[in-house]
């Protein structure tokens, strides 16, 4: 169903990420590999702090100034090294090159602009030129594209006045407006009831199904991995304890910690375990 | 055309306004509803204190029957209820009273000492707010590093510093060592003498007068004081700013404005217009708490303004002249929460659409 080429989309080498904090050093992401390819979907799944959010923020140079990220490689695909690039240029990449979806949605939202304020204020960051009308035009466009029936009104409401689904919609129509290569979702369906969770993630898979596009999935839901993702990454404790396609690891788990979460995964008919 | 489809059946009318319309009216049956309960109460709170005004204003050497004698003057030996009557009556009629000392109706004597105050405490929290929300946005953008540390120092010891001693303080570098400020003697110098009035502010009845040399002057008796309170109220919006707008920065919609690739400028308004309502309503919080709270510095600047006749009016007992005050001081109160109510509505959509 996709075209899945070898051409490398995002190739991280033993990225690491300490924070120094008051009680000292903190390593939270300790040498993590990452290869997403072309068209591809590549899950991270880990339980939580397990560092998952830490390894994409540390890639979008989005943590706080205290801590400091490392790697031997970082390369996007048509850009360079990410880590090679000052921090002041990393505004050119996010939005642009890299999409962002993150959990909650409404928290992404500004609460006191309406949404087609902030579809104004990400075109104009990123082209010279860009008049009010013109962005409309492609909010408009945007929001019909993630299936929202009446975008007008969506454009000219405020966040507040959405429902959850609408407004990971208006999100997703918000990170894929400038046409990213690569699309780095954090978590996008969890709080979202799970019909809207499906559609949420059909529209994704959708976009990154388009030609040449690809993205970085972070879950803890193994059921989204096993349907969405090509490949997976498991993360415990800092570190990728087992990589490889989803149906080897969800088969033939290695590790323990893989074993361990794929057995936790609830079966249908299976009596429940639980002492009364 | 029949609006009533079942006969018999009443046509239902739209009961309430909606929205801001609405928002006003409820919020002026409440302004009027909380007035007279003000009213009332700094009623009785000042007739039940303890001293007596005809004691004090007879003064010690008086004897009993000439005491009497002040007491039925001013109406103090009536019972309290038909006093209140009384008061409330007058109240009606925009009658306040007559000060026990002065001898001039209290709402005269208001209207007189007013514009003073309220340009001294507007330009003063206007100069908190500006220097006050710069600080603290600084502090918060820069958390934890040198620009937050000098900020909070500052912070920290002009919120330590009483004001009437900053305001000393203030008098004895600038205006007695340096020499830069007028002489702490109220609105205008010695030797001036106030414009014709027309609106009560003295620097704007200088310029309607033509004599922009006075209005200069009158500027620059603003300074001080409005320096004074400024700088110790600056520390307390440099606080909340700090604290609001920090927590706008950690917000999730600020991580995603950043993620999209907005530049720093544009994050950092994304943040300020998530706190700005609480800034606001913190300004408005603090020009109440000013009005009357400012009484001391304006007693250290000479300032002719409603602080300081309050003041005078408290240590008198002149018992009309402190209702007075209770009764403007909270009537502004309410009028000012009652705008931020309608400004907040305004500036939060999650407000006025709820």
């Amino acid at each position: 169903m996709n075209a899945q080429s070898e051409e490398l989309a995002l190739e991280v080498r033993n990225l690491a990420v300490s924070i120094k904090t008051p009680h000292g050093v903190v390593h939270p992401v300790k040498g993590v590999d990452l290869t997403v390819h072309k068209g591809e979907i590549v899950g991270i799944v880990g339980e939580s702090g397990c560092g998952k959010s830490t390894t994409i923020k540390g890639l979008l140079r989005l943590l706080p100034a205290n801590s400091t990220v490392t790697a031997d490689k970082a390369q996007l695909a048509g850009y360079g090294d990410l880590l090679a690039t000052p921090v002041r240029r990393m505004r050119e990449v996010r939005g642009a090159k890299i999409g962002f979806v993150a959990q909650n949605p409404f928290g992404s939202l500004n609460p006191i602009y309406k949404i087609e304020r902030q579809f104004y204020e990400l075109q104009k960051a990123h082209k010279t030129k860009v008049s009010r009308k013109e962005s409309r035009e492609i909010a408009l466009r945007m929001l019909d594209g993630v299936g929202i029936v009446n975008p007008a009104r969506v454009l000219d409401g405020y966040a507040h006045q959405l429902s959850g689904g609408m407004a990971q919609r208006v999100v997703i129509a918000l990170a894929t407006t400038l046409s990213p290569q690569l699309l780095i979702a954090d978590e996008p369906t969890t709080g979202l009831d799970a019909t809207v969770q499906a559609q949420i993630l059909d529209l994704i898979s959708g976009f990154v199904h388009q030609e040449g596009r690809s993205m970085v999935l972070v879950t803890h839901d193994l059921g989204v991995i096993a349907q969405y993702c090509q490949r997976v990454v498991v993360m415990y404790d800092g570190q990728v304890v087992e990589h490889g396609s989803v149906m080897d690891v969800m088969v033939e788990p290695q590790h323990p910690y893989t074993q361990r979460l794929i057995a936790s995964v609830p079966k249908p008919g299976e009596k429940l375990d639980v002492s009364r | 055309m029949t609006l009533s489809a079942t006969p018999g059946l009443p046509v239902r009318k739209a009961r309430k306004a909606r929205g801001p319309v609405r928002l006003v009216l409820e919020r002026l049956g409440f302004l009027i509803a909380a007035t007279f309960g003000v009213v009332t109460l700094s009623f009785l709170l000042v007739s039940v204190t303890p001293g007596d005004p005809a004691r004090l204003i007879a003064g010690p050497m008086a004897s009993n029957s000439q005491v009497e004698a002040i007491s039925q003057e001013l109406g103090l030996d009536k019972p309290i209820l038909e006093r209140y009557v009384d008061y409330m009556g007058g109240l009606l009629r925009g009658d306040l009273g007559e000060s026990y000392y002065s001898k001039r109706p209290v709402a005269t004597e208001i209207l007189e000492k007013l514009p003073a105050t309220l340009e001294l405490i507007i330009l003063a929290v206007l100069f908190a707010a500006m220097v006050g929300i710069a600080f603290g946005a600084i502090a918060a953008y820069f958390r934890g590093r040198a620009p937050d540390w000098i900020s909070r120092l500052f912070t920290g010891v002009f919120q330590a510093i009483p004001d009437f001693f900053l305001g000393l303080l203030l008098i004895y570098v600038v205006f007695f060592l340096l020499g830069w400020a007028p002489a702490p003697a109220g609105q205008i110098g010695f030797t001036e003498s106030t414009p014709p009035k027309v609106t009560g502010f003295i620097p704007i009845d200088a310029l309607i007068a033509g004599d922009p040399a006075l209005a200069g002057s009158a500027l620059q008796h603003l300074a001080l004081p409005v320096l004074t309170l400024g700088l110790v109220y600056a520390a307390y919006f440099a606080k909340t700013a700090r604290a609001t707008l920090g927590r706008a920065l950690h917000s999730q919609q600020v991580f995603f404005a950043r993620a999209m690739g907005l530049p720093e400028r544009t994050v950092l308004r994304y943040a300020l217009v998530e706190s700005r309502t609480t800034i606001v309503t913190y300004a408005g919080v603090i020009f109440a708490s000013l009005l009357g709270g400012e009484a001391i510095v304006e007693r250290v600047f000479a300032w002719d303004g409603l602080g300081a006749w309050a003041l005078q009016g408290i240590l008198r007992l002149d018992v009309p002249v402190v209702q007075g005050m209770v009764l403007i001081a909270g009537a502004i109160t309410l009028i000012t929460y009652t705008l931020l109510d309608i400004v907040v509505g305004l500036l939060d959509p999650r407000i006025s659409h709820a």
